[in-house]
Order: structure tokens, then sequence, then C-alpha cells
């Protein structure tokens, strides 16, 4: 209908019936609209096509992508000034070989420029890697001296304080002599940093106590 | 080997009563296969505040520590047996910590507020999270116009 319409306004003749109509100025609906509610859910069908008129579709697309391509190569194996200038095969192999063995040499100078690259690479990571296990070692070793010593550092201080230990035969003794004396560990200090030992400790003294 | 501290609260008791329930105490701990390294009375006073237990109410005790050693499995058994000890108002077993050695930083913190190090850390984390403030470059030190 859009179609007819803006036709019809090209040919800008209204029939003598169609005064009522309203000339539409663009038949194509635009970019920005979206599509009609009524066709949202519209699943468009599949071309039917038969198996004959297929085969026959493809017989004849063959045979024109085979004669487009037989034409390309005819008129480029005619007409190129490159193909025809190295039409001597002889010649053509000679210039290869001879190509081929100038990137062998420098292929060759490259891989043993490389190869004493790679072997210095080498011989020093190998050096490295001997240092880092010798140091490694030392560490290990030196870790396990200090914890040697460690542990006979405590050993030495227990062994010093077994003697103050409380044994059942001097238990009686020992409750004896904590209950007479009592201990005080309480401690205040005052503005001067002095320490004010004892949890009763008046003022007073405190002249008296100096750290 | 673990050095424990059991720190005891008993009930008020003559002095020889005393003697044979902190005898009781420390048996039990050598029953264990335990040593005892020191035993301290830290004097008989007041309590923080009163504690009801086996039926009685108490606001005074003896308190005593103990530091011993023995084996951590027969701890909960230790804790257990005392806490049905009805000389025993409060118990408690602790890990004993070595006091690691410090400096004594009192001169420190005796100076006044700004001089203080960790007041001026304090000042130097606020002013790194102080935002840029836009400057007008008219050289005055007030804004000009009306804001």
């Amino acid at each position: 209908m859009l179609r007819i319409i803006s036709n019809l306004r090209l040919l800008n003749s209204f029939p003598e019936n169609m005064h009522n109509c309203q000339p539409v100025r663009w038949r194509r609906k635009p970019m920005w609209l979206p599509t009609a509610k009524s066709k949202v859910f519209r699943v468009p069908p599949r071309p039917q096509i038969s198996e004959e008129e297929d085969n026959e579709l493809k017989r004849l697309n063959n045979n024109y992508r085979t004669a487009m391509n037989s034409i390309r190569r005819y008129l480029t194996n005619r007409y190129s000034v490159k193909l025809q200038a190295k039409a001597d095969t002889e010649q053509l192999k000679k210039a290869f070989e001879e190509d081929l063995a100038r990137c062998k040499a420098i292929n060759d100078e490259w891989n043993a420029e490389l190869e004493k690259v790679r072997n210095e690479r080498i011989a020093k990571q190998l050096e490295e890697d001997i240092k880092f296990a010798e140091n490694r070692k030392l560490e290990l070793l030196k870790r396990e001296e200090e914890m040697l010593a460690q542990a006979e550092e405590i050993v030495r201080k227990e062994k010093e304080l077994v003697g103050t230990f409380i044994t059942p035969e001097m238990l009686d003794e020992a409750i004896e002599n904590a209950i007479n004396n009592p201990v005080d560990y309480n401690f205040a200090i005052d503005l001067e940093g002095n320490k004010i030992l004892g949890r009763e400790t008046t003022p007073v003294e405190k002249a008296q106590v100096k750290q | 080997m673990i050095t424990y501290e059991l720190c005891l609260l008993y009930r008020i008791m003559p002095k020889a009563e005393l003697a044979s329930v902190v005898k009781r105490t420390a048996n039990a701990i050598f029953e264990k296969g335990g040593i005892i390294r020191k035993l301290e009375h830290l004097g008989t006073r007041d309590m923080p505040h009163k504690t009801s237990i086996h039926g009685l109410v108490h606001h005074k005790a003896s308190y005593f520590l103990i530091e011993f050693n023995a084996p951590p499995t027969c701890i909960d058994t230790l804790s257990d047996e005392y806490m049905r000890d009805v000389d025993i108002i409060r118990k408690r077993i602790y890990k004993k910590q070595e006091v690691k050695p410090f400096e004594c930083t009192l001169h420190e913190d005796m100076l006044p507020p700004p001089y203080r190090k960790s007041v001026q850390e304090l000042i130097a984390q606020a002013k790194k999270s102080e935002k840029p403030k836009f400057k007008y470059n008219t050289g005055l030190d007030y804004y000009p116009f009306q804001k």
C-alpha cells in the first residue's frame, strides 16, 4: 500500500476517487522502529527446494565455478609478465638452488653464533646452580647448628634450675616457707619513673624506694 | 616440655590446715608424674568479688601460685580434681609465657604529646589521608570574592 501511494505521488497525478488519501513520504519503515507487534513471533518458512532442483542448481553452479577458474587461470598465464619471465625452468631451478645455498650459509652462521651463546649461558647457569646448592647446604648446616645450640642452651638452663625444683621430700618445708613469706609482684610507677614495689605500700614510702 | 602456671585461691583456713591442703594439691601433680618448679604464696586478701562455691560464699582467699611441668594429657584430669576440691575456691592453669626482652620507653612516653613518636606517626597518617585542596594561586591567604 505504501509503495502504491508513494508511486502515485511520484507521478503527481491523483485519480479522482483518491482525494482522501494521505500521501506518504517514505515507502519503507524507518530503521529505528521496532518489529511490528504482529510480526514479532513470526517464523518465516524455510524455502522448500526439491531434491532434483537442488541437484540441478549445484551442477550449474559447479560448472560455472569451474569455467570461471579456468578462464582466470588462462588469462593469468597468458598475460602475466612475471610468469613469462620465469618460464625457463632450468634457470629457475638454478636460481632457486643458489638462493637456498645462500640461505643455508646464513642459517649455519646464525646457528653457530647461537650455539656459542647457548653454551656460555648453560655453563653460567650450571655454575650458578652449583653455587646456590652449596649455599643452601651451608645454610642448612648453619641452621642445624643454631638449633642444636639453642637446644643445648635450654638444657643447660634447665640443669642449672634442677637444684631449685621442689621434690616430694622437701615439699613440707617449701610449703612452710611459702606460707611464711608471701610474695607480692605488684608495683606502681610514679611520674619520675620510680618503681614503688608492693600492693599496700603508701606514697610516703615512695621517696625511699628508687629504681 | 611445657611449663604450666597453676593459680589457686584457697578458702581461709588455719595455717596447719592450709599447709596440708597445699600439700594435697602438690601431691596431685607428683602423682601424675609432674615436677614442681616453684611454689609461692601471694598473700591472703579480699577477692575482687564474692564467690560462691561448694555451697559457701567466700569474700576472702589465700592466693597461691605453683609453677610445674606435667604431661599435657593429665592437665584436664588435674583441673577436674582441683575443681572437686572443697578447699579450692578458684583455680586456673596457664601455659607459662617466656618474657620477651624489651626496652623501657617511659622517658619517651612522658614527653608532651606532639613530641611522642606514636603521636607523630598518627599525625603523618592523618596527613596522608587528607584530600588535595584546590589552590587559587592569588597570593592571598583568603578568598577575595564573595563565596
